[in-house]
């Protein structure tokens, strides 16, 4: 029943001077963020739906805010500008599979730069329910190339912490059945 | 197989979309609308198949992006990448299968807008052109060249008030709109030009007559269209 968790990749902060300064996945990031500096941690849950990751994360921020930490708890598809066309846009099953892609990268920049990073210059733990990582395996399913995915999202910065869920699928239907009684179009879409 | 305008791309690759891709470019004023327009007029006048393409114009993602922009609330980034929504989905909807229906695409504005505005904007331009990477390589890029005083004063004397990003006030170039403007056109036009020899720009005088440079569009668009074999006869009328 329990998940396995593994850590996939922690990155430890050196003490030399910049190490306050945000890190970008890749090099270039975003230009006119460079010099920003960061001072809380940013940790990462991804893992497919129904694998529990709300429940996760629910209990880190627990036990975070127990200890006397502020949280800031992100997501995808949560910025009050962009997520309303995403909605609107499945609805109507016309939108092609970069359109989409690319709809959410919008999406995932305005949480960034108006929520995750300006939470972490402020010293807060920010927990991304799911992240850019997700966001890659969905179009690359879909066909989209790999290499232009990871180039589009390398302006995300870099988790401190990412947690992968891994559940096998056989469950994980079973979890969403038991959840919703029903599968997600695009959660199950045929490829 | 789609041609590709990338960085590692060697500009040989053959397109095998019949259609032809036509796209103006230039900054606001310099006349290239007006000019699309006319050849939109042209070919449709001598029967061929042709579509019309405007940047920033996808309903599914317009309404977004113009609410985004009322409230000032868009970052370079987010503006970028919603630029970039916008034209995929007019890409994946219209430009890329009428392209292979053999259509004639007309696109006033192409990636190359993006190339410059998001540049100037402070996004990484290796970043931008990966973004655009999928996009095919026009069959004839026009760019409209005119002095910035010109351009800026065509758009200036319709219209006492500018928008707040097309005047690049998100820039903080200064606080006067107008002068913003003109610095923030300035930067666009050093980035055309910039691009004028790689991505083969035919570059138009856009101080001459409306006439003169409607003739110079149409002796290329028609020679291009006989490169493709595409010249119906009449249109040499």
């Amino acid at each position: 029943m329990t998940s396995r968790i593994s850590t996939k990749k922690k990155y430890t902060t050196s003490d030399s001077e910049d190490s306050n300064k945000i890190k970008f996945i890749n090099h270039s990031g975003i230009k006119y963020l460079k010099d920003v500096e960061i001072h809380g941690s940013f940790i990462v849950v991804e893992g497919p739906d129904a694998s529990g990751r709300s429940t996760q994360i629910q209990k880190i921020t627990e036990k975070l805010e127990a200890d006397g930490h502020a949280v800031v708890n992100a997501g995808l598809k949560r910025s009050d500008l962009i997520s309303k066309g995403i909605i609107e846009a499945k609805r109507n099953y016309q939108v092609g599979r970069r359109t989409m892609a690319l709809y959410y990268a919008a999406d995932f920049a305005d949480q960034l730069e108006n929520k995750i990073i300006p939470a972490l210059k402020a010293g807060f733990v920010v927990i991304s329910d799911r992240y850019i990582y997700t966001l890659i395996a969905r179009s690359s399913v879909r066909g989209i190339n790999k290499n232009w995915l990871h180039q589009l999202h390398s302006f995300a910065i870099k988790p401190d912490l990412i947690f992968y869920l891994n559940v096998n699928p056989y469950n994980l239907i079973h979890r969403v059945f038991k959840k919703n009684k029903s599968l997600d179009y695009y959660e199950s879409e045929r490829i | 197989m789609v041609q590709v305008i990338g960085n590692n791309n060697p500009n040989n690759v053959k397109n095998d979309e019949s259609g032809v891709l036509i796209v103006v470019e230039g900054i606001d004023g310099s006349g290239k609308s007006t000019q699309i327009h006319l050849v939109d007029r042209w070919l449709n006048s001598k029967g061929y198949d042709v579509f019309f393409t405007e940047w920033n114009s996808s309903e599914t993602v317009r309404e977004i992006t113009s609410k985004g922009k009322k409230k000032a609330r868009l970052t370079p980034m987010t503006f970028s990448l919603l630029h970039s929504t916008d034209f995929a989905d007019r890409y994946e909807k219209n430009i890329y299968p009428l392209l292979r229906a053999g259509y004639i695409v007309l696109a006033d504005r192409y990636i190359y807008t993006a190339l410059a505005r998001d540049t100037v904007r402070g996004c990484d331009k290796s970043w931008v052109r990966n973004m655009y990477s999928y996009a095919r390589k026009p069959d004839l890029t026009f760019y409209f060249r005119v002095p910035i005083e010109t351009a800026v004063n065509r758009i200036i004397s319709g219209r006492p008030k500018l928008k707040h990003y097309e005047a690049g006030m998100d820039l903080g170039l200064s606080k006067d709109e107008h002068e913003s403007y003109r610095i923030f056109q300035g930067r666009i036009v050093d980035e055309y030009e910039s691009m004028v020899d790689d991505e083969n720009f035919i570059v138009i005088d856009g101080t001459l007559d409306i006439e003169k440079q409607q003739n110079t569009v149409r002796r290329h668009v028609l020679r291009t269209l006989k490169l493709k074999n595409q010249v119906q006869g009449h249109i040499l009328e």
